[in-house]
């Protein structure tokens, strides 16, 4: 396997857990994953670690938008009664269920940060929001995470 | 001493190895005088731990969550514009019986007709 081929194994798992916090789809984000692998071997050199994630957001994003207005407008509607009316957070049991809970901008931050241990500025970069932003939503969502955990015993 | 409160960000930088050296220090320097501190670094472990060592296919909603919600949203869409039609509605007709009954005229409407009150001849 060649550098690039290298590297992207090295990522994989950082970048599909992106991908599939965007898509919310297993197939979806394997496709995006192959395109990008295609992408990265074809190039045959090593390409920038935010580079990737930011190819990993825009195919994402594409796909996203490819989607029917109404399935789209579902998501957000979901996103939506899951923060504000608290829905389908009936067994908080576990981080996932509780991570999966967050807004999509909360949860990608924190995937780019903790998965695929991405600094602040590669996160601020490949969002292109800036870092103080960055911060405020880790500060957000770390803020909830220890909220549903504040009762079990850790 | 006075209490020093790092953010949760700050917190998991240090958990990530990836936070300046004088953070680092003043950290391991507060964490043993407090306790409500050190019991915030432990939580944030937790979950910096969990989210570690997620599968990359965790990050996917799992299915019957989704039909729930599903549900949940499409009724909860239908109440919104239910409401929404609702007060349009209303608002319209509040909006058509001001235009043909001003506040003066529903004060005459109220009052008994003036040929009963005086006048009845002219109107014999």
């Amino acid at each position: 396997m060649d550098q690039a081929g290298q590297q992207f194994s090295s990522l994989k798992e950082g970048l599909t857990s992106f991908a599939a916090t965007l898509l919310r789809n297993e197939e979806d984000a394997q496709d995006v994953i192959q395109d990008v692998f295609r992408e990265c071997v074809e190039s045959g050199r090593k390409l920038n670690r935010s580079y990737l994630f930011q190819l990993v957001r825009s195919r994402s994003l594409n796909k996203l938008r490819a989607q029917s207005r109404y399935l789209r407008a579902i998501e957000a509607f979901s996103d939506f009664c899951r923060h504000s009316l608290d829905l389908g957070n009936d067994h908080k049991d576990s981080v996932a269920d509780i991570l999966n809970s967050l807004p999509a901008r909360h949860r990608e931050v924190m995937i780019l940060r903790i998965k695929a241990e991405l600094s602040l500025s590669e996160i601020s970069q490949i969002l292109g929001i800036p870092e103080g932003t960055v911060k405020s939503r880790i500060n957000n969502s770390l803020k909830q995470l220890k909220q549903n955990y504040r009762g079990q015993s850790l | 001493m006075k209490k020093w409160k790092p953010t949760d960000e700050e917190i998991l930088s240090f958990l990530m190895s990836d936070c300046t050296p004088e953070l680092a220090d003043k950290l391991q320097m507060h964490m043993p005088l407090d306790p409500d501190l050190k019991r915030r670094v432990e939580q944030i472990g937790f979950v910096h731990r969990e989210i570690k060592t997620m599968g990359a296919l965790d990050f996917v909603a799992p299915p019957q969550t989704f039909a729930t919600i599903r549900l949940a949203q499409q009724l909860a869409f239908a109440l919104l514009l239910f409401v929404a039609g609702a007060i349009f509605e209303s608002k319209l007709e509040w909006i058509s019986d001001w235009n043909h009954f001003s506040s003066k005229n529903q004060i005459h409407i109220s009052e008994p007709l003036s040929w009963e009150k005086s006048d009845r001849n002219t109107f014999m």
